[in-house]
């Protein structure tokens, strides 16, 4: 099945230089694997990485990234028809099947894998601040697979009677501090060297200034016309899974910052006349990231997107002091942890910061997690600001669950639908 | 009494000045709703009506099980809760509570942290989770639970899961002197009403079944498994098809009334460790073990124990289209089955009864092999 795709056209030079650092990472893992100088170990994505960089004696790399530009290479149907094959629902995260399918079947499918394909761990983590039904489930299928230890950071939800960001109960801290601990004393255990306190204060610094950095990027975007758009941004939480708590990523962000304030300053925009300013709800599709250009056919940029929150910790700045407390907070107040109450008034408030005209909401046929209450969101904003907003139902991953005709007619009637409410 | 009017009872206690407090899922501890003399109500979903309402709230390919407790609470048929208490389990039922309470507003809610694994600080998390819903409720209830309350509801709920745990004794007969049905619509009922009632009902079943003489014949006996099923028309498929369901493996039965809590000095000791480490349900994260055979044993082998126990001759496993924690499951489980030598049908359904007729082919042909 081929399906109707296109490339996400970037504006930056910054952002493009994503792919070639990760190519660069995933090779000199390959060699690590070879000479036998450093274990790997698959991660989920959702963000423990001043953890794993204060180990810095293994590898991590990320099956959900790995997902995303399998997407990208539109090589993940086979991969998910093998994980169907095995038994699992095509109802079920396309991720988990994109992974567990090439998990089974990669040797025989013999596709074009990024990064040559995903080298087998030596152990495995897993986090489930961002996502715990499937995370815990998929990361257990492939300790299954691969007899492999695993270690599980198990993070609660903040409540949502009774907590939000600020007031967070003293047990919920320190029951992710004592995982972080053990999760330490695990990662001993399998690299053999010990955890310097020193180097995790200067990670949990570093990864702090990531967040800092990414909170003035973001400031900037609020600019008009805006200088970087959605097919931009959607690269980010890439930079920020590999290499938040690192050198690498403050300085990337350095740079992005410097390439956007140029921008800002020479008032040069996505496209030549910015008429519309959208909010994009949700994971992208990654087998066609186009379409973020496709709005702007009609003078629509997407000047904010959800899922780059999702990857940043934007509440308080952390103390590298108390390394064990704030990042137990940082944890605790992930996207998808927080409260629907104090969800919505987030999004709410980009609305406002970032005077949007129309919102779009990518409801995903396969993420429950991050889809399941977008609907109340949709409504709240329509209520609130009377603004207008579009569902696309499409999936990140699973290309069958695109039309790309279909889409577009939508879109094309949801500017038109803008452009009227301007005029008026 | 008819499953249509189970919230009758309910709702003639709260005119007499009870109050009623809707939970969702078993990892709720009903025991300190029972202790402040609050009436807990099981959250229902709906097989007989499509959904409706929700699908302004929530999206279409989300659990159609959730979807449709909530559908029922929009349509008003849970006007007469005074809260509602849910259990951080699965993603689908977290997100559900947090749109039902942003939409509905209730007067009390609550939600109970489970922890997915057990770590030796996810007990300590646990214990001061149940100290924060027993505070909680406390205040709702204006007065403070004392150990003396709590131990005593304890024995009433202990007692209530022993009397189900009786009457599933009678499926182990051959043919069973109590339908699958029948059970599964005491099941129902005794979770609708206050623990104290709940038990009386089930004494007065029991005496009844004591008298009952044996049916005929002898069918093809079936465990079920899988995601919750809170009314009895796909049990009555089933049997329609020819088959005796004697066990099952779902939350709104087995998993529900198998484990009791230790009577322990410190009551809070055996309500950890019973939904902690007792209660069963896939979003659970055991600790890991050194191979797949033993996390697998650890995990499934009561199923094992109810197949030999209850002389099961084939499993049913249904799961309801979009539960992700069931379905990862199934190829898991499925195996296991296979392994015990018990041929499997595996069933994704929509929990509408209007969508069942496709259904019953292949049920009908599952259980012609079975014979």
């Amino acid at each position: 099945m081929v399906v109707k795709t296109e490339r996400g056209i970037k504006s930056l030079n910054t952002t493009k230089e994503v792919y070639p650092t990760i190519k660069r990472y995933i090779r000199e893992a390959r060699i690590a694997k070879q000479e036998g100088t450093r274990p790997i170990s698959w991660v989920t994505a959702s963000g423990i990485q001043e953890i794993i960089w204060t180990m810095d004696n293994f590898i991590a790399l990320y099956p959900e990234n790995f997902n995303g530009q399998c997407a990208a290479k539109q090589i993940s149907l086979p991969l998910m028809e093998e994980a169907e094959r095995r038994g699992l629902s095509r109802e079920l995260c396309s991720y988990a099947r994109n992974t567990i399918g090439y998990m089974y079947g990669c040797k025989d499918l013999s596709l074009p894998y990024p990064g040559g394909g995903l080298l087998e761990p030596d152990f495995l983590l897993l986090d489930n601040g961002n996502c715990t039904s499937v995370h815990n489930k998929w990361w257990r299928i492939m300790e299954n697979h691969f007899r492999v230890p695993l270690f599980m950071l198990d993070i609660p939800i903040l409540t949502p009677t009774r907590m939000n960001r600020d007031n967070v109960e003293r047990h919920y801290i320190d029951f992710v501090i004592s995982q972080i601990k053990a999760c330490f004393a695990f990662l001993e255990d399998q690299t053999g060297s010990r955890m310097d306190m020193d180097k995790f204060k200067e990670v949990v610094r570093l990864s702090d200034r990531v967040g800092e950095l990414f909170d003035q990027f973001l400031e900037l975007r609020k600019a008009k016309p805006c200088p970087v758009g959605g097919e931009d941004t959607v690269v980010l939480p890439a930079v920020m899974v590999y290499f938040t708590g690192t050198k690498t990523g403050v300085d990337f962000f350095e740079r992005l910052i410097k390439e956007t304030e140029e921008r800002v300053k020479d008032h040069e925009g996505v496209i030549k006349d910015e008429k519309y300013r959208l909010l994009v709800d949700n994971i992208p599709p990654f087998y066609t990231l186009g379409l973020f250009n496709y709005f702007q056919k009609y003078g629509g940029v997407s000047v904010a997107e959800t899922y780059i929150l999702s990857f940043n910790y934007n509440w308080r700045r952390m103390d590298a002091d108390i390394p064990f407390e704030s990042l137990a907070r940082k944890y605790l107040a992930h996207w998808y942890t927080l409260p629907l109450e104090e969800h919505v008034e987030l999004v709410c408030r980009m609305v406002e910061d970032y005077e949007i005209d129309g919102v779009v909401c990518l409801a995903l046929r396969s993420c429950k997690v991050y889809t399941l209450h977008q609907w109340t969101l949709k409504n709240a904003l329509e209520k609130r600001y009377g603004i207008p907003t579009m569902i696309i139902e499409l999936d990140m991953v699973d290309p069958r669950d695109y039309s790309d005709g279909q889409v577009k007619g939508r879109i094309d009637a949801f500017m038109e639908l803008l452009d009227k409410k301007k005029r008026r | 009494m008819s499953l249509q009017d189970r919230s009758q009872r309910a709702q003639e206690l709260r005119r007499e000045g009870k109050r009623i407090i809707g939970y969702f899922c078993c990892y709720v501890p009903l025991e300190f709703l029972t202790a402040l003399d609050f009436v807990p109500y099981r959250i229902w979903a709906n097989m007989q009506e499509p959904i409706s309402e929700a699908n302004l709230h929530f999206i279409p390919t989300a659990c159609h099980y959730a979807r449709s407790c909530f559908n029922n609470a929009l349509k008003g048929y849970y006007d007469f809760f005074d809260g509602v208490v849910g259990a951080k389990t699965c993603d689908t039922f977290d997100r559900m509570f947090q749109v039902w309470k942003y939409v509905l507003k209730p007067e009390y809610s609550h939600v109970v942290h489970t922890p997915n694994a057990n770590h030796p600080s996810s007990y300590t998390f646990f214990r001061s989770e149940l100290k924060t819903f027993k505070k909680s409720l406390e205040r709702a209830a204006g007065r403070e639970i004392s150990d003396k309350d709590l131990r005593e509801a304890i024995r009433l709920h202990n007692n209530n899961r022993r009397l189900v745990r009786q009457l599933y004794e009678f499926r182990k007969e051959s043919p069973p002197r109590i339908s699958g049905s029948e059970l599964a619509h005491t099941v129902i009922l005794a979770m609708s009403l206050p623990v104290q009632e709940s038990t009386r009902m089930l004494e007065e079943k029991m005496g009844e079944l004591e008298n009952r003489p044996r049916p005929e014949p002898v069918k093809p006996r079936i465990l079920l498994w899988g995601t919750p099923v809170d009314d009895i028309s796909l049990i009555q498929l089933i049997e329609e098809c020819g088959a005796d369901v004697v066990m099952d493996d779902i939350c709104v039965g087995s998993r529900h009334y198998w484990p009791d809590v230790a009577e322990t000095d410190d009551p809070l000791d055996g309500l950890v460790e019973r939904y902690m480490d007792k209660l069963v349900c896939p979003f659970k994260f055991w600790d890991v073990t050194t191979t797949h055979r033993q996390d697998v044993e650890k995990r499934y082998s009561y199923l094992k124990q109810y197949a030999k126990e209850f002389g099961a001759d084939g499993a049913i496993m249904q799961v309801v289209t979009y539960c992700a924690i069931h379905a990862l499951d199934v190829p898991d489980v499925r195996d296991y089955f296979h392994e015990m030598g018990l041929p499997v049908l595996t069933l994704e359904h929509d929990y509408n009864v209007a969508t069942f007729s496709s259904l019953r082919t292949r049920v009908q042909a599952f259980i012609e092999t079975l014979d």
